[in-house]
């Protein structure tokens, strides 16, 4: 065995010891980087590539967010390596989520934080309607259109239909803005204006607009509140 | 050797169809499978896999599970009790980590903040908060007060991050551990290469937070920012 294979060898075995002795957070960076790898790439790889991504990414959450197929080619690694943090990044967005699912939206934070998760490994602009019941609680959803909200044009009429489809009285709008940051433009105002209008010939409520972005979330009804939307008192801010 | 490679084309099979149409295309027993894809490398990990589903119900739910209960599935050992594990603990600290929802708009939610992060931690550890112009937290990174003293790289990653994440201030917290919760030297000159480096891109330092124990010293509460003027 070369020497390189042995050093190599030793940090796999020394990182491995100290995760089942100290568990995760005695690990630093590097650490947990090598450990991920060392299940997809022979050691010395493992050990080589580690060395080479840390100088460019500060910790594994940012390898995690950044697109893994392009880095991974930067990087030489296999396609197990690809696969690997691709699937770690998607079980990610499941963790997210889950606790998400049976969350009752009655507040601005709390459907900033059921958005966020849902549309968190959104790559493209993807619109989404949300209905929920009296008690905010998420009866359905259903993506509109992946694309950008006025180029794609959300269909007022598909709106309409998932709310009757689901019998709701109230439904949330939501869409991403994966390279740009979360403020609405000019034609996200409009539409939202123009929906809950037509929206409101039938009795059905559009109680909010989220957009989440690079820089976090956005609710139009926490920005304009009454000016834009119904008064709805059981839709707090907290 | 056929039965490997029955299983070989089975997996590229699966492998291809997740890197193609992305989780959304795959069942959970297969999602599962993908995960035992590397800790068993020549075995029939599809029986496995829809045993673990039919216990477990949800990928969460097995990845949280305690060792004792794994183990009793059958083809489930120690190798892969652990590899589920990481990926719990890796899913569990990002979840942590990456909570986009604290805000923070005030010098006590700060310390507040800082204070139950490092509560219980006994290394000599930095952190970063990033805030957008709603004052909401968009990234954490942590960091020793020695690599950034010592490494421009080690800042110029840091500035990688928070120019891709749109933020427009920043706080500091530096855990003093069991030591005294005053700023030393090293912490000032930590205060004042962070404001100095990321203030001409439009990112404001607003306060250096020292933790130390239970107690908390601000360095904008107690006037100790003067020394950036």
């Amino acid at each position: 065995m070369k020497g390189k294979d042995i050093v190599s060898n030793k940090i796999i075995d020394d990182v491995r010891l100290k995760y089942k002795l100290h568990g995760y957070s005695s690990l630093t960076e590097l650490e947990k980087i090598q450990l991920v790898l060392s299940y997809s790439e022979i050691n010395e790889r493992a050990v080589e590539i580690s060395n080479n991504i840390i100088k460019s990414y500060c910790n594994l959450h940012t390898i995690l967010d950044s697109n893994i197929p392009f880095l991974m080619k930067e990087y030489e690694t296999n396609i197990k390596t690809i696969t690997l943090f691709s699937l770690i990044s998607d079980i990610i967005s499941i963790f997210v989520f889950s606790p998400c699912k049976d969350m009752n939206l009655n507040t601005i934070k709390k459907s900033k934080k059921y958005f966020s998760a849902l549309l968190r490994k959104s790559k493209r602009e993807v619109v989404v309607v949300v209905a929920v019941d009296k008690n905010f609680k998420v009866i359905c959803s259903k993506i509109l259109s992946r694309g950008n909200l006025t180029d794609v044009g959300i269909s007022y009429r598909r709106v309409a239909e998932f709310a009757l489809e689901n019998d709701a009285q109230y439904i949330f709008l939501s869409h991403c803005h994966p390279s740009d940051n979360s403020n609405p433009s000019p034609e996200d105002i409009n539409v939202t204006i123009h929906l809950k209008e037509a929206l409101e010939f039938l009795d059905i409520i559009l109680i909010d607009h989220i957009i989440t972005g690079k820089d976090g979330v956005y609710s139009m009804f926490e920005e304009f509140g009454t000016d834009i939307f119904n008064k709805v008192p059981e839709y707090k801010i907290k | 050797m056929k039965k490997c490679s029955l299983h070989q084309g089975h997996r590229e099979r699966i492998r291809t169809r997740f890197l193609s149409y992305g989780i959304e295309s795959l069942f959970n027993h297969e999602i599962v499978e993908m995960i035992l894809f590397y800790v068993m490398q020549v075995k029939n990990t599809n029986d496995i896999s829809h045993r673990l589903i039919n216990k477990f119900k949800s990928i969460d739910n097995i990845l949280s599970a305690p060792r004792e209960e794994l183990m009793k599935i059958e083809g489930v050992g120690e190798s892969t009790v652990m590899f589920f594990k990481l990926l719990y603990d890796i899913c569990n600290d990002y979840n942590n980590f990456s909570s986009i929802f604290s805000f923070i708009d005030t010098i006590e939610s700060l310390c507040e903040y800082f204070q139950n992060y490092f509560s219980g931690n006994s290394s000599n550890i930095c952190l970063l908060l990033a805030m957008n112009q709603r004052l909401e937290v968009v990234k954490k990174i942590s960091f020793t007060k020695e690599s950034v003293i010592n490494f421009s790289s080690e800042l110029r990653k840091i500035a990688r991050v928070l120019l891709e994440s749109d933020c427009t201030k920043i706080a500091v917290g530096i855990n003093h551990a069991n030591s005294i919760p005053f700023p030393n030297s090293k912490d000032f000159m930590i205060t004042k290469m962070f404001s100095e480096k990321f203030s001409p891109f439009g990112i404001e330092l607003v306060d250096t937070v020292i933790f130390a124990g239970s107690k908390v010293y601000s360095l904008r509460k107690n006037s100790a920012f003067g020394f950036l003027k």
